[in-house]
């Protein structure tokens, strides 16, 4: 019984056009694999956890939140996983630092990011140097790591 | 900074700050805190209050009175009851330790086997941390 190609496949021209097709989907692939190797992890062991659950897992705890945080968590988690990796590694070397703190200096290095984020970037310095007094050296660096101003 | 009537650590914080025993920056801090919210403000206030509180003074001779009114009480009792009374507390106490160890030992969930027990709010707190230490755009 005789086996009949498709056209595509018997036409040289259409067979190499498969054939580069193939190797720029093998490539891709190799390139998302590359990046996803590169990707750093976030620094906090418990969302680490999160994101290593199923879909299915995530969805089930994430419904424990009220619709608003829900929102608002997923959100800022997206924003996360979207951070460049000097970002990333920011972050990295920042949290832990965070964590160390006890928790009401926790609140205080919180208020004075916030009050950061608020103040237009040619006052930032300034308003941290007037601050300096209320902090310890460890929380100083935090706050000039994700302010971005060198000492 | 966090309510101290949400915040985990709130029992201690207040502690220390009636005690006096935080330090300058965390003194400073609840007393800020103080300033702007009225629901911790009455809780100091109260605080102070048992302080101002003075107890009035016994006589000489309330433990021996007391110690003797105790012991008259006890010796209403029928005799039948102070013999069930006696060896139950032992066991009552024993069986309260228990209770209590049973309570108190740490239980440390297994993610991996019981993911929908993880705890979200832990882990939205540290999305939140991470937001608001992701460095600012210059």
């Amino acid at each position: 019984m005789g086996y009949v190609l498709p056209a595509a496949a018997q036409d040289p021209a259409a067979k190499q056009n498969i054939i580069r097709q193939k190797a720029l989907r093998q490539q891709k692939l190799k390139e998302l694999k590359a990046q996803q190797q590169k990707m750093i992890p976030l620094p906090a062991p418990a969302l680490e956890r999160f994101l290593q659950m199923s879909p299915a897992d995530q969805e089930r705890a994430l419904s424990r939140l009220a619709p608003e945080r829900r929102q608002q968590v997923e959100e800022r988690l997206r924003k996360l996983q979207q951070l460049p990796p000097d970002q990333m590694q920011r972050l990295q070397d920042v949290y832990p630092a965070f964590q160390n703190l006890r928790p009401v200096r926790q609140a205080a290095v919180r208020a004075e990011i916030q009050e950061l984020r608020k103040t237009r970037p040619a006052f930032r310095k300034e308003r941290l140097n007037d601050d300096a007094r209320d902090f310890s050296p460890e929380e100083m660096d935090i706050l000039r790591r994700v302010a971005g101003i060198p000492e | 900074m966090i309510c101290l009537t949400k915040n985990d650590q709130g029992a201690e914080l207040l502690t220390g700050y009636l005690a006096k025993t935080l330090d300058t920056a965390g003194m400073a801090e609840v007393d800020r805190h103080i300033q702007e919210c009225a629901d911790c403000r009455g809780l100091v206030s109260v605080w102070e209050k048992l302080d101002e509180f003075a107890a009035p003074e016994v006589t000489a001779d309330f433990d021996a009175r007391l110690y003797a009114r105790m012991a008259a009480e006890d010796a209403r009792q029928p005799w039948w009851r102070r013999l069930l009374w006696r060896p139950a507390v032992p066991l009552v106490a024993a069986g309260a330790l228990v209770g209590l160890g049973l309570l108190m030992v740490p239980r440390t969930p297994n993610v991996a086997t019981q993911p929908n027990q993880m705890d979200i709010e832990q882990v939205a707190q540290a999305v939140d941390d991470l937001d608001l230490l992701t460095p600012i755009a210059q």
